[in-house]
């Protein structure tokens, strides 16, 4: 084969390298995946599509194509939602015994004295997983779920804690897993965004944009945030006056002019012509997306849709369900936003943060997996759950609990995950992981590996490394792929 | 699936390494394959060697190690290395299998060739000086000879000379960023048909002369710098750094040679009576994050941003990526773990400096008052011939009659909450940094430690890490204390006893004032009822009032001290306990902005009967308590106040020095900067167990890396580290910044890492290029205009940048430069060209950043929302790019969907992409929008009266250079068509056309409407066409 034919059918993004470098990043990891989606890229694609974000070849066979992170934004209880301890009840009020060792916290002071739950724990399924009474809905999907009660991050703040969870990072500057994952997949979708973010619309998080954007990859790997409001996409909406017919004689009179142009063997010339035709399809087709009038009722109840408190999250939460079906690659739908307790962080009082925070999300969250389970989606669907750290065995202002990075839950379900079954564990207060622990990097790793992306290859040479997602390399959670 | 792109590879190969070279290269062809493939464990990395055997020198490489030789000279056959890597033996196989690394057929067999012409080692190009090779043609432009003779080796054609249109855009784009105006392509065009050469010459030196000139090229500084103007982080807090912003522009007009550039960013605080414009240089230091979140411990993140400083300094300065030695030796640079933390020394034993930045007319008023003040003590001196005795003698009064104090020492510093954790530095103060809390109270606990108790005494002490050295962490450097509680606790008391406080007295008396209004908070205070004021507030048993010693500007940056007497003396039995709480609720509820926290106390106390603090400046009483050699000039100074002060003949000079110095004036602003630690504050660095903050190991002293030319001081100081950076001698600094500038015109550097020349980098193909303007950039006093000009006049900038079929074939990405420049403008060029081309523009040079209209749903989505976001409605909102507010957790959508860079981190280049959110903001986004219709009307006014004038003004307005006739007629076919449809009502012709439909501009005769309208949709086509989003 001619060497420079494959040239011609470059991505939008060239890496800002020559040749030789690129060949060099190439044996040095980075072309693993980045060239052979190009290689393959060019045996797919006739000539005239050079759509970047089309779909890629994993490294191996995936068993999830789209990946939904319901993301518990300030930290949900372990204690109160998936890993029950009785013994912490039997403990509260006292100090906390020292053979459990010792823990930092942000707030809570060395005197401070553990705190048993209020919630009570049920068994469900046919797995008869205890599951607390805050998810009684979630709780009947429970033999779908592979719930991780030894999950561990590195900071016990909030913005560093996100960081990590979303770049393997503590600090901002990284690109965020759903950046990485349209970075080494494309899209599915010509004509979608392949890479969503649904903030809450109560507010933002303390770690803000950068956690879920694309760091150093390039803008073509940058979520798309649907934001509250009239306008959930920035600058989709048509300029006064103008009507998308009319939108779309303007794009097609640019691309005429366009053509006429000296440059047209330049492939970043093909590449803005590719960018315009896409963005009109994205003027067309997204608004479509947003729309949920064409749901049944029953559907829409299913998500808890037109009712409080659960319309918001429902609404979301069934607008990611039509996003994987479009080909979407990663959406993120964010529980909570604003001040410390519109999130799940629950310093004052733990009870009344809970309830509120699982009444909002319960219901939806078990009617998007019915929902995509019933529709088939759930097979190469994975659904992740969980926050940026889980909260102290120990009182914080009486009946709050501080942050707690040591030892807290997760879960995951479809997309290959083996559900119905819990591992790894806490101590008997919850304190620590101590069987099986699994640090984000292995939470990104098991995400990467359902996809067919071998951590390893997945790396974009950067400031003289080849950095990847996973910074240090993450182990697989084996007993639930 | 992998296999076959590794075969496709392969097949690659041929192209790029053998193509034209007859023999093999070491830093060319070997080096990449060993540093990727051997050096992590074979490499210079002692801790992480395996089987003692390192390949990245001669040395190793030829030992004999038991018997067996990795590489023999000349000899395949006999080396170790050969046999390893062709092994089916599992075991035996390098590099081993759970490395997940493996070598290439094609890779094993430029091994193997290499030992066999003689496994010669080369020093690493970058590491050696930079010469330059004589010029292969003397009668053309040092450029183009070099590459003229290098296309003649490929095979290649250079491309034609650029049309005169492309190239007056092109310059403008490059030297200015901004395109030129139909007037100025005139001009150009009209000159370059009597003569090229001078043409280009004349331009390029305009251009230079121009304050955009600046301005464009600070903003490739400024991505190096990570500038922005916020913190980052969860608090994100505003920022003043403008001021660094604007050195950076002055410096670049000024043609501040590219050494001294470097030198004053480093260290200007250093060199020999710093002006205010060096401490400003020094803002570079500190343009990365700071983290403020809640409970945070401080030195986790100062530390982080030591790091910081690291990456900016190794890629900014010196082209190498140092990060990886952070947790370990330097897999593939020879960079070890002990020399990372032996540079981190320079960076690391620093204030967190902030300063206020004056006014040159504040400057001249600054030091005239000084001055003043000089003289009137000269005075002093001059009518009291005995002043030194009697000085010597009230000191002696002062130190015999002074209260007792035993300072104390706690045992735990806290912040109610735990929001902070203060920390005890050496001499029991209480340093306070991190979260800034605008309303609780600070926490002291210790043993007591005299038997009886009369007083206490609270000293606020100043600190390099606090805002203008404290003592106060307020916007101003100023603090608050609503109250002071004290509690004592005694052996066998459950509780802590409230201890009842009779009077409190300052060194400076306060007037009772409202407090500012910049502090207020609705909910603490909605009825504006706190107040500051003298001592006496600490114990009034009000929290609405405060004590808050504020001397004016300038002189309120010193110490200050309040004691307190008891109701009655307290007897204290051994083992007793105090808790000290100064409550502090006097800030603002702008999260953490307001603040008024005291950043540095120090509790002491007392058995004598009624202490009182002395009348004279805490300055003077901390200089009585120094050994007579320790005094420094401010100390002297201070005790000459003190004892002036003391004498009645002289009140009449000391109230003309008082009222001159509360003339001072109010800074314009302020900027973060470095200064060095003082000897009694002085950090120590240590290597830091895998790079983890809170694993300190051995002290490490300030050095260099072996790899560059070794340090002349034996004590080197950060002044030394910048001196070194730009000796001529050291091989990297002009490579990296002439690379820099060459990527900034071309698109790629000649090193396509400009971030890393190190071991990982292959010999860049026009190593000539580079080195010759490496050095002539250094003759030429570091010149950064005389570099760029250079650049910009040879031929093979001007070429042609049409690709034609057989560049396509044969060099794609332009390595060789048979062509000129093209790509996609930067974010900032292409949103200026936008705002130039339509006249909307506002150049106004420095000052402020501007903000930018965003959308609401983007300004809610902050963690902290950023009330003070007015987007500008006067000429500000027309401003260059380069000064739009730049929020780091609120990238900017427009410039971001552009690919510029957050500023998080150092950033040497950007990536381009082109996506459809891009495409959407130059359609769709109000600064476009609002171009479009202003670019319409201009066109109306400006163009002519016929349309076919219009639309060839409006190719020169936008894409440099007149229509075709083709262009012509699509154009007006367009706007015919558009006319038709709004003349059907189906368009909304006031809401297309003008930004405000109830304020219509005023038309040209003629001009109606719905011409501005369908001009306006002709607009948005001609700003979004590819030949104006691109230099070309």
């Amino acid at each position: 084969m001619s060497a420079d034919k494959g040239f011609q059918h470059l991505p939008h993004s060239l890496p800002t390298r020559n040749r030789r470098e690129f060949i060099r990043d190439a044996f040095c990891g980075f072309g693993g995946l980045a060239l052979s989606s190009m290689l393959h890229a060019e045996q797919k694609r006739n000539s005239s599509s050079i759509n970047p974000l089309s779909p890629k070849t994993p490294h191996f066979q995936p068993k999830a194509k789209s990946v939904i992170f319901l993301f518990m934004s300030g930290g949900p209880s372990h204690m109160e939602t998936f890993d029950p301890k009785p013994l912490l009840n039997k403990l509260h009020g006292q100090k906390r015994p020292a053979e459990f060792g010792k823990a930092e916290y942000q707030f809570v002071q060395p005197d401070a004295k553990l705190l048993g739950t209020k919630r009570t724990f049920k068994q469900y399924g046919e797995s008869g997983i205890e599951v607390s009474d805050l998810f009684p809905h979630t709780a009947t999907c429970v033999d779908d779920l592979a719930i991780i009660r030894s999950c561990y991050g590195d900071s016990v703040v909030h913005s560093a804690a996100e960081y990590e969870l979303f770049t393997g990072r503590l600090t901002p500057g990284a690109p965020s897993m759903g950046s990485w994952i349209t970075y080494g997949l494309g899209s599915e979708s010509d004509s979608l965004p392949s890479y969503v973010v649904m903030p809450d619309p109560q507010g933002a998080l303390p770690a803000g944009q950068p956690m879920y954007t694309q760091g150093y990859l390039p803008a073509i790997y940058q979520p798309t945030m649907f934001r509250p409001g009239e306008n959930p996409v920035l600058n989709l909406d048509l300029p006064k006056g103008v009507s998308l017919k009319d939108r779309k004689a303007t794009l097609d009179f640019i691309n005429n002019l366009n053509e006429s142009n000296l440059h047209q063997e330049d492939h970043e010339f093909s590449a803005r012509i590719n960018s315009y035709d896409l963005a009109f399809k994205m003027q067309t087709e997204a608004p479509e997306v947003l729309d949920l009038s064409n749901e049944s009722q029953e559907t829409l109840d299913l998500y808890g849709i037109g009712k409080e408190p659960t319309n918001d999250y429902g609404r979301r939460c069934l607008m990611a369900r039509k996003l994987v079906e479009q080909g979407v690659r990663f959406t993120t739908v964010v529980s909570g936003g604003g001040t410390g307790n519109l999130m799940w962080d629950a310093h004052d009082d733990i009870e009344e943060n809970h309830l509120r925070m699982a009444a909002h999300t319960d219901l939806p969250v078990a009617g998007l997996l019915k929902d995509l389970k019933r529709r088939g989606l759930l097979y190469d669907t994975l659904i992740v759950w969980g926050g940026e750290f889980g909260r102290s065995p120990e009182a914080q202002s009486g009946v709050g609990r501080d942050h707690h990075n040591l030892g807290f839950t997760m879960w995951m379900a479809g997309g290959g995950i083996k559900g119905g079954q819990v591992v790894g564990a806490t101590d008997e207060i919850g304190l620590r992981a101590i069987e099986k622990p699994y640090h984000f990097r292995d939470i990104h790793n098991t995400i990467l590996h359902q996809l067919g992306i071998d951590q390893n290859q997945l790396t974009y040479p950067h400031l003289g490394r080849d950095e990847r997602l996973t910074f240090l390399e993450g182990k697989l959670i084996e007993d639930i792929i | 699936m992998k296999r076959s792109s590794i075969t496709a590879l392969i097949a690659f190969i041929p192209c790029f390494l053998f193509s034209k070279k007859a023999s093999i290269d070491y830093s060319r062809d070997i080096l990449p394959i060993l540093s990727h493939n051997c050096f992590e464990c074979h490499g210079p990395d002692e801790a992480a060697r395996e089987a003692n055997l390192r390949l990245d020198n001669s040395d190793g490489a030829y030992a004999n190690l038991v018997g067996a030789v990795a590489i023999a000279p000349g000899d395949p056959e006999g080396s170790e290395l050969v046999y390893r890597i062709n092994t089916k033996d599992g075991d035996e196989r390098m590099p081993p299998k759970d490395s997940k690394k493996s070598l290439t057929g094609e890779e094993k067999k430029l091994l193997q060739a290499w030992i066999k012409e003689g496994a010669e080692y080369d020093e690493h190009w970058a590491f050696l000086k930079p010469e330059k090779r004589t010029l292969p043609n003397r009668s053309k432009h040092p450029i183009d000879a070099f590459v003229l003779d290098r296309l003649k080796k490929e095979g290649l054609k250079p491309s034609e000379p650029a049309d005169p249109y492309t190239l007056v855009r092109r310059i403008f784009l490059d030297l200015i960023g901004l395109p030129p105006t139909p007037q100025e392509i005139d001009t150009f065009v009209r000159s370059h048909k009597k003569n090229e050469g001078k043409a280009v010459d004349n331009l390029i030196d305009d251009l230079m002369q121009k304050p955009a000139f600046g301005e464009k090229w600070a903003r490739h500084w400024l991505d190096v710098a990570r500038y922005a103007d916020s913190n980052g982080f969860e608090k994100d807090k505003p920022r003043d750094q403008w001021i660094y912003r604007d050195w950076v522009i002055n410096a670049l007009n000024d043609d501040l040679p590219y050494d001294q550039f470097l030198i004053e960013q480093l260290a200007g605080d250093l060199l020999p009576n710093p002006t205010q414009e060096q401490i400003i240089a020094t803002g570079f230091m500190r343009n990365g994050m700071i983290n403020e979140e809640g409970a945070i411990i401080p030195e986790e993140f100062r530390l982080a941003g030591i790091v910081d400083r690291m990456d900016t300094f190794g890629k900014a300065a010196i082209g190498l990526t140092l990060q990886c030695a952070q947790c370990h030796s330097h897999k593939f640079d020879p960079i070890s773990h002990d020399e990372y933390y032996g540079l981190f020394a320079f960076f690391n034993e620093t204030h967190e400096a902030k300063s206020w930045v004056y006014s040159d007319k504040q400057l001249e008023k600054i030091d005239s008052i000084r001055r003043q003040v000089e003289e009137l003590e000269q005075s002093i001196r001059d009518q009291i011939p005995t002043w030194k005795q009697d000085l010597d003698a009230w000191k002696q009064t002062q130190i015999e009659n002074a209260s007792n104090w035993k300072v104390w020492d706690s045992s735990l510093q806290d912040w109610n909450g735990g929001l902070n954790h203060p920390t005890e530095l050496q001499d029991h103060s209480i340093l306070t940094l991190g979260h800034p809390s605008v309303s609780g109270f600070s926490i002291t606990e210790g043993p007591a430690n005299l038997p009886r108790v009369s007083g206490m005494r609270i000293e606020a002490l100043t600190h390099g890490d606090q805002p203008f050295q404290g003592p106060g962490r307020s916007y101003w450097g100023t603090f608050a204390i609503s109250e002071v509680e004290l509690f004592l606790k005694k052996p066998g008391d459950e509780d802590w006893n409230a201890v009842e406080l009779k009077s409190a007295s300052a060194d400076f008396e306060t007037e009772v004032s409202p407090l500012k209004n910049y502090f207020k908070h609705e909910g603490l205070d909605p009825n504006k009822e706190r107040t500051i004021g003298p001592a006496g507030y600490l114990v009034d048993g009000d929290k609405k009032t405060a004590w808050a010693p504020d001397r004016g500007p300038i002189i309120r940056h010193a110490e200050s001290v309040a004691v307190i007497t008891f109701k009655e003396a307290l007897e204290i039995p051994e083992g007793s306990h105090f808790k000290v709480q100064l409550v502090q609720n006097h800030g603002g509820s702008g999260n953490g902005r307001e603040n008024q926290m005291l950043g540095r106390y120090r509790f002491s106390f007392s058995d004598d009967a009624d202490p009182l603090a002395p009348s004279y400046h805490h300055a003077a009483t901390l200089a009585l308590e120094k050994h007579e050699d320790d005094l420094t000039t401010k100390d002297a100074n201070a005790l000459f106040r003190a004892w002036i002060g003391s004498i009645d003949e002289l009140k009449e000079t000391v109230a003309k020095i008082a009222k001159l110095e509360a003339s001072y004036p109010e800074a314009i602003t302020s900027v973060l900067h470095t200064t060095d630690t003082p000897p009694e504050l002085a950090r120590t660095t240590h290597l830091l167990d895998r790079g983890a903050w809170d694993k300190p190991k051995q002290q490490i002293a300030r050095t260099t890396p072996a790899i560059l030319p070794a340090l002349s001081s034996n004590n080197p100081s950060r002044l030394d580290l910048a001196l070194w950076v730009t000796d001529k001698n050291s091989p990297t600094t002009a490579r990296v910044q002439v690379n820099r500038i060459w990527q900034a015109c071309f698109g790629n550097g000649l090193v396509a890492t400009p971030e890393d020349l190190g071991n990982r980098t292959p010999k860049p193909e026009y190593l000539d290029v580079l080195d010759w303007l490496a050095v002539d950039f250094m003759e030429n006093d570091w010149s950064q205009k005389k570099l760029i000009k250079t650049i910009l006049t040879s031929k093979t900038y001007q070429q042609s940048s049409i690709i034609s079929k057989e560049h396509l074939e044969k060099d794609l990405r332009n390595t060789f430069l048979a062509r000129g420049p093209r790509f996609r403008t930067e974010a900032e060029v292409l949103r200026d060209v936008a705002l130039a081309a339509s006249g909307l523009l506002t150049q106004k040079i420095g000052g402020e950043s501007i903000f930018p209209p965003v959308p609401d749903s983007v300004i809610k989505y902050n963690y902290v929302v950023p009330d003070y976001w007015y987007a500008a409605t006067d000429e500000n909102r027309y401003r260059r790019s380069l000064y739009m507010f730049k929020k780091r957790s609120m990238p900017d959508p427009v410039l971001t969907s552009f690919d510029a860079p957050n500023g998080d981190v150092s950033c040497t280049s950007r990536v381009r992409s082109n996506s459809p959110l891009s495409a959407l903001t130059s359609l769709n986004e109000t600064i476009f929008v609002e171009s479009s219709q202003a670019l319409a009307q201009r066109i109306l006014k400006e163009g002519g009266n016929r349309d076919e004038e219009r639309v060839n003004y409006a190719y020169l307005l936008t894409t440099g250079r007149p229509a075709t006739d083709w262009e012509t007629r699509e154009i007006l076919n367009l706007i015919e068509s558009q006319q038709e449809r709004l003349a059907e009502g189906w368009l909304g012709v006031r809401e297309i056309a003008f930004k405000d439909t109830d304020n219509i501009p005023e038309l040209p005769e003629g001009v109606t409407p719905r011409d501005a309208a369908s001009w306006t949709i002709a607009s948005r086509v001609l700003l979004n066409l590819d030949e104006t989003l691109t230099k070309n």
